[in-house]
């Protein structure tokens, strides 16, 4: 048997048309929204391609590294593509974006009837 | 059944060798031959060579210049630091983690035709860059021959 980790908010595609790079990824979630954060680092903003279609939030991209002359290497690079298929009540038109020392943070807003609120028994 | 030999202490020995593992396991501390423990992390590192330079970059992404010490003993390029979790994510609800969080430390042993005083480094978008100047006399050199 295998143990298969528990995400019940996100389905995760596989990365596609990859040559094995894929970025480490946090997923989480808070009251008020989910966040995706991805290390890419020595990318700038215009590598990354970021759309929503059908539910599904794809993250497109690239990680290049210019030619040199390496003595040993362990970093990875190349082309990735990562789609997340949206919760349902997520405000689609408020996910924003940004790219800081080389993580990229996807913030994806709830719709107000996900947050909980508080009720008060008198 | 078998006589054994009364060991009144060989279980609770088995015992703290199975927490020591416990915790090993739990907090990503494998451990290595002999007695030394490896670190958790260990950020990906590149070592490339240009004509006057060699140079090393790490892959941080996440960190910021303070969280990151670098210093030269000897002929050793010690690159240390932590990646702390953000404050504010403490009662978030993750669904995944894959970054690497926690203190790192790796050490370079440097040939000794890098002049070490002129070390220089810089972080940007994720990436520590360490140029190290190789000294002159390493340097390739063109000498022009005269064909007469």
């Amino acid at each position: 048997m295998k143990l298969i980790r528990f995400l019940p908010m996100f389905d995760f595609g596989n990365s596609e048309d990859g040559n094995g790079y894929s970025p480490d990824m946090d997923i989480l979630e808070t009251d008020k929204e989910f966040v995706i954060e991805a290390e890419i680092p020595g990318a700038s903003k215009e590598d990354f391609k970021l759309n929503v279609e059908d539910d599904v939030l794809t993250l497109e991209g690239e990680k290049k590294k210019e030619k040199q002359r390496f003595i040993f290497k362990e970093s990875k690079e190349g082309r990735f593509k990562k789609r997340f298929s949206l919760p349902t009540d997520v405000d689609q038109d408020k996910i924003r974006a940004q790219f800081e020392n080389g993580v990229l943070r996807i913030t994806i807003p709830k719709a107000k009837v996900l947050i909980p609120k508080e009720i008060n028994v008198n | 059944m078998a006589i054994r030999r009364w060991r009144p202490f060989r279980d609770i020995m088995s015992v703290q060798d199975e927490m020591n593992r416990l915790f090993d396991e739990f907090f990503g501390r494998t451990p290595a031959r002999g007695e030394e423990y490896e670190r958790m992390w260990s950020p990906h590192v590149d070592v490339s060579e240009t004509e006057d330079n060699i140079v090393v970059t790490a892959e941080v992404p996440g960190m910021t210049k303070d969280d990151i010490k670098l210093t030269v003993r000897d002929n050793i390029l010690t690159v240390s630091g932590e990646k702390k979790h953000e404050k504010e994510e403490k009662d978030a609800n993750y669904h995944r983690i894959e970054r690497s969080y926690g203190s790192f430390c790796r050490s370079f042993e440097l040939p000794a035709t890098v002049q070490f005083d002129k070390v220089k480094a810089s972080y940007k978008d994720g990436i520590l860059k360490i140029s190290l100047p190789k000294s002159e006399e390493v340097k390739p050199k063109e000498i022009p021959i005269n064909i007469s």
